[in-house]
């Protein structure tokens, strides 16, 4: 690996000087629940942009809110694309009685994907978590639809082997089709070029704000790629492990997940000249071995 | 790439200042030497939670039932399965 491995927003080559691989994607779906009232999603951005959203403000404090606080509640959860996300907690094995908040997303009818950290952390709880409650639209505090317990879960084998940021992905398997009826983004490797100034829109479970009980949202712009990362002023902060990073090219067209979010401020390399929070990329390679969970799912 | 900076298992005790645990309380992890993951941390009925931290300076969030928050530094060492006394203010 170079010693600046880095692409920017800049236009540069793809990624590390390698071919571009081709698109690998999954398909999507809106689900069949009924969905009323207001939608929120103006709240969406769309597209590229070579500016930011909003001038940065002060730092209000803490590590992963970037510049004044941004980030709006969801209120109907009920619908999408708001309710294929699910608040998530997390229960260790026993002895272990604490627990852990943070956000899955349906990709599948019984498949979620979230952060590696989610599913498999021995510094945090030993290894593989006990079981995880999936609250699909959660919203103060209860999810619209219902809340189903996984026990099975998978993690890409580099976050398992190395606990590296760059591959921090997992997988939550769940025994009933619950993604039907709530629905499932679509995920696909973009390029360098696709995600150059890219709008990103990222929503789950920050537990800073009403006791982790509520969904919220905050959009803006992809401000770094790496060969594996994605880096962005969007305001996250603790319980967002696991959110979806996703794109959409206009109002109408669909939403497509190109990353999960990880990580805060912390998990950027001082040497990238940004302050920007980050989420592992789903690169082509990953792609596949998703495909591969979807199948496991489905069999 | 971002280095994987190993992250020590640490047990962190939350108490009040009048020495009652702080169950339920929300931990976040706001600094620290190396990155961490983004989760949300949640104290048992003891006021105990677990979390992997790197070696150096931690600054921790801790938020009561209420909302309210405190903050909390502490110096995570090499040594693994230490237990972090951190004591707050009643909010």
């Amino acid at each position: 690996m170079n010693a600046l491995p880095w692409s920017s927003s800049a236009a540069l080559p793809p990624t590390e000087n390698q071919p571009i691989a081709p698109v690998i994607e999954t398909a999507g779906s809106d689900g069949s629940a009924e969905s009323k009232g207001e939608s929120q999603q103006d709240l969406l951005v769309f597209g590229k942009s070579d500016i930011k959203i909003k001038p940065k403000g002060v730092r209000v404090g803490n590590e992963t809110v970037l510049g004044t606080d941004d980030r709006v509640r969801i209120t109907n959860t009920k619908a999408p694309p708001w309710r294929k996300i699910a608040g998530l907690k997390l229960k260790p094995r026993p002895p272990q009685t604490s627990s852990y908040i943070g956000t899955g997303w349906f990709i599948g009818p019984k498949t979620l994907l979230t952060a590696g950290h989610c599913v498999y952390s021995p510094s945090d709880f030993n290894g593989w978590i006990g079981s995880i409650e999936v609250s699909p639209g959660q919203d103060a505090g209860v999810s619209p639809f219902r809340t189903v317990t996984a026990t099975k879960f998978f993690a890409l084998q580099q976050w398992i082997n190395s606990a590296d940021p760059d591959h921090d992905i997992g997988c939550i398997q769940l025994a009933e089709p619950l993604g039907e009826e709530v629905g499932y983004f679509k995920i696909a490797s973009q390029t360098d070029a696709e995600l150059e100034n890219a709008l990103v829109n990222i929503s789950g479970y920050p537990g800073d704000l009403d006791n982790g009980r509520n969904q919220y949202f905050h959009q803006n712009r992809v401000l770094r790629t790496s060969a594996h990362r994605i880096y962005y002023d969007v305001d996250t902060y603790g319980g967002q492990s696991g959110s979806p990073v996703w794109v959409q090219a206009s109002a109408t067209s669909e939403a497509v997940a190109v990353a999960v979010h990880a990580y805060g401020i912390g998990g950027t390399a001082p040497s990238l000249g940004v302050t920007a929070n980050s989420g592992p990329r789903l690169t082509p390679e990953i792609v596949l071995t998703v495909k591969e969970w979807l199948q496991a799912a489905s069999a | 790439m971002t280095a994987a900076v190993p992250r020590s298992r640490c047990f962190i005790h939350v108490t009040l200042r009048d020495g009652q645990p702080l169950a339920g309380a929300r931990i976040a992890v706001e600094h620290a030497s190396g990155p961490v993951p983004e989760l949300m941390y949640q104290t048992d009925a003891d006021g105990h939670a677990q979390i992997g931290l790197p070696p150096g300076k931690v600054r921790l969030r801790i938020f009561t039932a209420s909302g309210e928050s405190r903050s909390a530094d502490i110096d995570v060492g090499a040594e693994p399965d230490k237990t972090y006394d951190v004591t707050i203010d009643p909010p």
